[in-house]
């Protein structure tokens, strides 16, 4: 791979490769390695899933690739984000926030909050169209109408100039979707879009979002830690754990025969239909604290697998297959 | 949605017109004396006279026609006082709330030393240094009150920072500038709102106290402020001459509140629903 990356879209790179992501937070206390060597494709029209635990590093991750690192102390430190073939670690703020709405883009968690309340819809939608394509007037409105109609708000037109509390939590959450693809970026980071939601609903817009990702090919790495949607959604599922990527391969490999111990155990504790169980199964104790990590696997002492090796020297990350990423000895000595 | 407060806003449009044709309105001239006259009752009272509608004060001027020039400077002290101060306090809060760090803390440290510092003290220095005037009486205002507005403001912008919608405007590419003004200021001119309208009082009752101490208006032009405190020292033999303009005073701060609770309101989506009578 040479070093320098074209500053200019490449049409036949991969759509997103991150390579050895290392963001870390400098704290009074020593330094969080939230996201310590991560490394992953995204394809165009493709769905990654990224699953773990809360403080895993999953949202840490998104963030950087949006250059949105929270500060103070939060520091991307090593490894390369090349989108479209463009390296995004070495770009300017100013060029960033170009690319920020048009090209990648963000859905957040919480749709109650996520829409100014005093814009009126359709100016909120417009906004990203507005900055970017400098679009104005009666032109701005009809492509707000028609991304309106695209995330299948009944009644646009009127829609439109209506306030956000006049918009159910569904709606609301329509709406933020409608923004992010107004530009129609070619990448978008979905962080637990439908944690805030009834169930039903969140069918609804999980529905729509991948209706939508196939008909626009868009590229969606979708952040949650519920493996049903998982299922549902994912092309291929990368599972997190306190900053590194432990197990990664296409979803029907992930839940049919998962390799890591923790992906595993993640599957386990997902209740069954129609099975009687006693107890839920979880996954023993707590996530380690990233600031003390010790220097063997990560994952072993929740590890009911782990041998005296695993708490000696951390496993690197094998490829068991084509596209199945481990990051576990058992794996390697078979 | 409440209507238009009609006593609140007429009061206001009343004062506001008086201010404007001052010189037309007014019977006599505001700063002649007439010291045969002196301490006339007001026209309705045994002794009093039609042409000295509220009677005359100490040295036999006019109290009405000096009340109605002394709404020119006291509207005009106080709005202009109060925009000031709301304009630099606002910036300063803005910047406070949304940066933080080190520019929060010389700012928050700033509004702390100047809220510690006793009115009275500021304004004597400042007019020392500067002397008496109604441009600077504007100034002493301001500076003794942009601290209230930046500490406020600096509040409100870092609950409003916490919505997502923040979030969401920096993931779609909004610069600083915009998410400050156009995202985050918005959601904070309500508070802005009544926070002003209050103080509008507040600055024109100041501005009396200032004149009361010699340091404001200077005699013999006419402002609410001083005429309250001349009229002070006859409050025993002469009500009317502390009376006028102390209602006036209330009449304008009243009138200030009625109309920028309601213009809250006017200005708020949430309310505007009710008005056209509920979600259709």
């Amino acid at each position: 791979m040479n070093r320098t990356a074209p500053q200019g879209p490449d049409p036949s790179a991969p759509l997103l490769q991150v390579r050895g992501l290392k963001t870390h937070f400098h704290t009074d206390r020593g330094v969080v390695r939230a996201v310590d060597g991560v490394s992953f494709d995204l394809a165009r029209g493709e769905v990654l899933g990224i699953v773990g635990e809360s403080g895993s590093g999953k949202t840490i991750t998104s963030l950087s690739i949006l250059r949105l690192v929270p500060g103070p102390g939060g520091r991307i430190e090593a490894g390369s984000i090349r989108f479209k073939g463009m390296e995004l670690l070495t770009k300017s703020d100013h060029e960033m926030r170009r690319l920020r709405g048009a090209e990648i883009t963000m859905i957040p968690q919480d749709p109650m909050t996520s829409l100014n309340p005093v814009y009126r819809i359709g100016d909120q939608i417009g906004e990203p169209l507005a900055l970017h394509q400098k679009l104005k007037g009666s032109a701005l409105a009809q492509k707000v109408l028609s991304t309106l109609k695209l995330v299948q708000i009944p009644s646009p037109r009127r829609r439109m100039r209506e306030y956000p509390h006049q918009f159910s939590g569904g709606m609301k959450q329509r709406a933020m979707i409608a923004m992010c693809l107004s530009c129609q970026p070619s990448l978008i980071i979905a962080d637990e879009p439908t944690t805030a939601l009834d169930v039903t609903i969140q069918a609804q817009i999980l529905l729509l979002l991948k209706g939508l990702q196939a008909e626009l090919r868009t590229g969606i790495i979708f952040i949650t830690h519920d493996l049903g949607v998982v299922a549902g959604m994912c092309d291929r599922v990368a599972v997190m754990y306190a900053g590194v990527i432990m197990e990664q391969a296409d979803v029907h490999t992930i839940f049919k025969n998962p390799l890591h111990p923790y992906t595993q155990g993640l599957l386990a504790s997902v209740p069954k239909m129609g099975r009687k169980q006693g107890r839920l199964m979880t996954v023993p104790g707590q996530p380690p604290n990233l600031l003390n990590l010790g220097r063997g696997c990560r994952f072993a002492p929740r590890c009911a697998q782990a041998e005296p090796r695993c708490h000696e020297e951390e496993p690197r990350t094998i490829r068991v297959s084509e596209g199945h990423n481990l990051r576990c000895h058992l794996a390697e000595t078979g | 949605m409440r209507r238009f407060p009609v006593a609140g806003g007429g009061i206001l449009v009343i004062f506001i017109l008086a201010a404007l044709f001052s010189p037309w309105l007014a019977t006599h001239d505001p700063v002649k004396q007439d010291l045969a006259n002196t301490l006339m009752p007001p026209a309705w009272q045994q002794g009093g006279d039609a042409s000295h509608l509220l009677g005359t004060d100490n040295l036999g001027r006019d109290i009405f026609s000096r009340l109605v020039h002394g709404a020119r400077v006291s509207l005009l002290v106080g709005i202009l006082a109060v925009s000031l101060s709301l304009v630099v306090g606002t910036w300063l809060g803005l910047l406070a709330g949304f940066f933080g760090g080190r520019i929060e803390s010389i700012i928050m440290r700033l509004t702390d030393m100047q809220l510690a510092m006793p009115f009275i003290l500021m304004a004597i220095a400042i007019v020392g240094a500067l002397g008496p005037s109604t441009r600077n009486i504007v100034i002493v205002l301001a500076v003794c009150n942009w601290a209230t507005y930046a500490r406020l403001i600096r509040g409100e912008v870092l609950s409003v920072r916490q919505n997502e919608f923040v979030e969401l405007a920096v993931v779609n590419g909004a610069g600083t500038g915009r998410i400050l003004f156009l995202h985050i200021l918005p959601n904070v001119v309500n508070t802005l709102i009544v926070m002003a309208t209050l103080d509008m009082g507040r600055m024109i009752i100041f501005e009396g106290a200032m004149s009361f101490l010699g340091l404001g208006v200077q005699p013999p032009q006419p402002s609410w402020g001083n005429m309250l405190a001349d009229g002070r020292a006859y409050l025993s033999v002469a009500w009317h001459l502390a009376t006028f303009p102390g209602l006036a005073i209330m009449l304008v701060v009243l009138g200030s509140n009625l109309f920028g609770d309601w213009l809250r309101g006017f200005l708020d989506p949430q309310r505007k629903k009710f008005l056209a009578g509920g979600r259709a």
